[in-house]
């Protein structure tokens, strides 16, 4: 199992065929089509025309954003079903997405329809953001009595506006009176930050009225096109919006009429998608006047089947082989239903390079196992496995989702089994909840306790670790025949590290600790300088290699980290319970508690989650992978239907 | 009180070990602090282009976060073995009073140090993340190892606390 075995499949057949074979080739969905246009893809090939055709790509990518932006204006219209989050898609035939791809014109104008709707409301809602700042600005005048467009009579000017509210109106009064006796000042209303007056005064006291209200630092308002009374002018605003409110209410229910139409946009758009998709392989393609040539990955065990069924329906020629030794084909991992949801930490490292091996199985156990260590809480576990199990129940679609709840799964029943070992259950929370120490005990010790022996299990654990990844390591060298190397540069450490830990052990097995490791020792000097010229700087290089045990110990004391973090997890949700049991023993303490509990838990188990995944990867990226996985694989890109809205149920019609 | 007295006070063993635990949340704390904003605007600065990476990088903005819990860790850990908890502190002389100060060292200046480094890496993780969405777990490495550090120092004080010091 572990990396797919592929055939490099060569098709060759009619461009008159070309759509619906690509269709074909579509809806098996397992071919990664190489692009035979790039220079170095095919000497004998790349003489012949190139396919493709940026236009129509570029025509139907626009068609895409137009629909993509229609939909994401009609979502908050659109009649929803309750739907949860991990809800499976709709399931469209490929009849139906014909029949509503035959009413494009139709679809695409309503789409186009949404966007000038769309403009519309914008405008209204511009304008009724207007009139209402218009009503806002007129409140303070609403006792104003005279119309605002009167301004002055034959022989009298009249001014509104503001003074600060800070205004000394005595004083206002007295120097008006004193400088300007035929004026009169009225005081309209007060805010908090000013005082609103109007003032009338006769003609020829301009200059003076202005210098006073000036000094009282007076600023003009002026009712720029209005007409009538305060009053009547916010009447006219109000109408204005309950206007527009009519004819927004009225755009939106056509918004609301195309929103029906929203599940045949989706439709539509996953139509054009797949389009763009066979499009775009075209430009891996290349033809002469009559037929075209492609060429692509597939998996070994399909492939007999996908060429059968090709040149039974189509007027081609399909050839299989397989890859050269130096051919880099694309890599699949396949496994099994335990390690799969495990292939995603070895994705994110990098994939394998094609003819060297799959470490997901060889890694999940022990990342199951050090997450478990490190998470290493019972209560935690249970939640894990429960929720993993519900979603995986829940969620059937392949992908890096199910993956993820797959994760969770199996490292939650690993936390669970390890924290029951050490008694730990949602920390000591049921010690709390019965007053009683230990309320569970440990199935093997606890932790805190024993610090110490804790930490030599760690190592223990570690130990296993590097040895497996040394084992893996000469794996790959018998695989390449390089057995020379598998014993002297691999196995020779064995012996000295294995000899190293008996001799320290002593006892019994003390001396034969002592001879292992000098015979692994001696295997080490004399080899290691093996590709150096001379005898001295042979000598040296192997002495030299003796110093890589430090890299053996310090990989093997890193594994440290699964106590370190195996006790922040309890400590903390020991602190959690500890806090939540101060209110005491009443019912109330146990409202308190248990709400602490709940709060608290989810924080501690949230932090410890991401560090427990964080640091069981890194255990296997650094101290794992490091030893012998060989990366650099390029990923498997099947040429298929890529949907974003909709699954598609093929009829079995061949 | 005497100055005599005063000193003889500061000197005692249970005020020793409560600095310890204070200097141990405090300091880490503050590394932690210090890391997690440094990521956060980053974090943010991202986010405000492509709000549909905020998952991503929240994670990577958690990641210094750890020094301050660590610290916190050994805080507990201090008062614990001084019996905080069981409601009767124990007797401590002065001596004692500063192995707790020191078994607390190595959390309260590499948890401090490592928070700040570990954010720095972090918001290069970020800058990954905006190019490279697809690499989170090689981001999330990257810190991790600068973690390493830490663990391994809050081991050292978890260890000389719980077993070191005896009461």
């Amino acid at each position: 199992m572990a990396i797919v075995e592929m055939r490099r499949l060569t098709l060759i057949g009619m461009n008159s065929d070309k759509d619906r074979i690509l269709r074909d080739l579509m809806k098996f969905g397992v071919v990664d089509i190489i692009d035979l246009q790039q220079q170095d893809a095919d000497e004998t090939l790349s003489v012949l025309e190139k396919d493709g055709n940026q236009e129509e790509v570029a025509q139907l990518e626009n068609e895409l954003a137009r629909i993509r932006g229609a939909l994401d204006f009609l979502s908050p219209y659109r009649v929803k079903q309750k739907k949860s989050l991990f809800a499976p898609r709709r399931q469209v035939s490929v009849d139906e997405m014909a029949k509503t791809a035959d009413r494009r014109q139709e679809l695409m104008e309503a789409a186009d329809r949404v966007y000038q709707y769309v403009d519309r409301l914008n405008r209204l809602k511009n304008e009724v953001t207007r009139l209402e700042s218009d009503i806002a600005s007129l409140g303070p005048w609403r006792d104003y009595p005279l119309p605002l467009e009167e301004t002055r009579t034959k022989s009298t000017v009249i001014v509104t506006g503001t003074f600060p509210a800070s205004v000394n109106e005595e004083l206002l009064r007295l120097d008006l009176m004193e400088n300007a006796a035929e004026s009169s000042l009225y005081k309209i209303g007060q805010d908090k930050d000013y005082s609103y007056f109007y003032i009338i005064y006769h003609r020829s006291l301009e200059g003076v009225i202005n210098e006073i209200l000036k000094k009282y630092d007076f600023s003009r308002v002026i009712f720029r096109g209005m007409a009538g009374t305060v009053e009547e002018n916010i009447a006219r605003c109000r109408a204005g919006i309950e206007e527009l409110n009519v004819e927004r209410k009225l755009v939106e229910s056509q918004i609301q009429e195309i929103a029906a139409l929203a599940d045949d946009l989706e439709v539509l758009y996953d139509y054009f998608s797949i389009e763009t998709e066979k499009r775009k392989a075209l430009f891996n393609i290349v033809r002469t006047s009559s037929t075209f040539i492609l060429q692509g990955w597939l998996p070994a065990d399909q492939s007999e089947n996908v060429k059968a069924k090709l040149e039974k329906k189509w007027d081609c020629i399909v050839e299989l082989r397989e890859p050269r030794p130096d051919e880099d084909y694309p890599i699949l991992l396949r496994n099994n239903a335990f390690v799969k949801p495990f292939e995603m930490i070895t994705r994110f490292y990098n994939l394998p390079k094609p003819g060297t091996f799959d470490p997901s199985a060889v890694m999940a156990p022990f990342f199951c196992m050090f997450f478990g260590l490190m998470l290493g809480d019972a209560g935690y576990g249970i939640v894990l496995t429960i929720a993993g199990a519900i979603m995986l129940r829940k969620y059937k679609t392949e992908g890096i989702i199910r993956d993820i709840f797959g994760l969770m799964f199996y490292c939650g029943i690993s936390t669970f089994f390890w924290g029951a070992m050490f008694g730990s259950w949602f920390g000591n929370f049921f010690d709390i909840l019965f007053n009683k120490t230990p309320a569970i005990p440990p199935l093997w010790f606890i932790p805190l306790d024993d610090p110490m022996r804790m930490l030599m299990w760690s190592m223990i654990f570690g130990a296993v670790h590097v040895f497996t990844a040394m084992a893996a390591q000469i794996y790959m060298l018998v695989k390449r025949r390089e057995y020379f190397a598998a014993i002297f540069d691999v196995g020779s450490w064995y012996l000295v590290l294995i000899g190293v830990v008996l001799f320290a052990v002593g006892g019994a097995v003390g001396p034969v600790g002592k001879y292992m490791a000098l015979t692994g020792v001696l295997m080490l000097v004399l080899t290691q300088g093996r590709h150096k010229k001379g005898l001295f700087s042979k000598l040296f290089s192997g002495i030299l290699s003796l110093y890589n045990i430090t890299g053996y110990f310090g990989d093997v004391l890193s594994y440290s980290r699964l106590l370190a973090l195996g006790l922040a997890t309890g400590v903390v949700a020991n602190v959690i319970n500890i806090m939540g049991a101060l209110p005491g023993r009443s019912v109330f303490g146990f409202i308190v508690l248990f709400i602490v509990f709940l709060v608290g838990q989810t924080f501690n188990l949230a932090i410890n989650l991401l560090g427990s995944y964080v640091h069981a990867s890194r255990l296997q990226y650094v101290e794992f992978f490091g030893r012998f996985y060989e990366s650099g694989g390029k990923v498997f890109k099947p040429f298929k239907r890529i949907t974003k809205y909709t699954n598609i149920k093929d009829e079995e019609d061949n | 009180m005497t100055f005599a007295e005063f000193i003889g006070f500061l000197f005692d063993g249970r005020v020793l070990a409560f600095v310890a635990a204070t200097l141990a949340t405090l300091v880490a704390g503050i590394g932690s602090a210090k890391g997690v904003g440094l990521a956060g605007e980053a974090a943010a600065g991202l986010v405000s282009e492509e709000p549909e990476k905020f998952a991503q990088v929240l994670v990577l903005q958690a990641l210094p976060g750890t020094q301050g819990l660590y610290g916190f860790i050994t805080s507990f850990l201090i008062l614990y073995k001084i019996g905080v908890f069981s409601g009767k502190i124990a007797e401590l002389t002065t001596a004692q009073g500063f192995m707790f100060i020191a078994a607390a060292l190595p959390i309260i200046v590499v948890g401090y140090l490592s928070a700040i480094f570990q954010g720095r890496v972090s918001v290069a993780g970020i800058s990954i993340i905006a190019k490279k969405p697809e690499e989170l777990a090689k981001a999330i490495t990257f810190a991790a190892m600068v973690e390493t550090y830490a663990v391994l120092a809050l081991l050292a004080s978890v260890l000389m606390i719980m077993i070191g010091i005896k009461i």
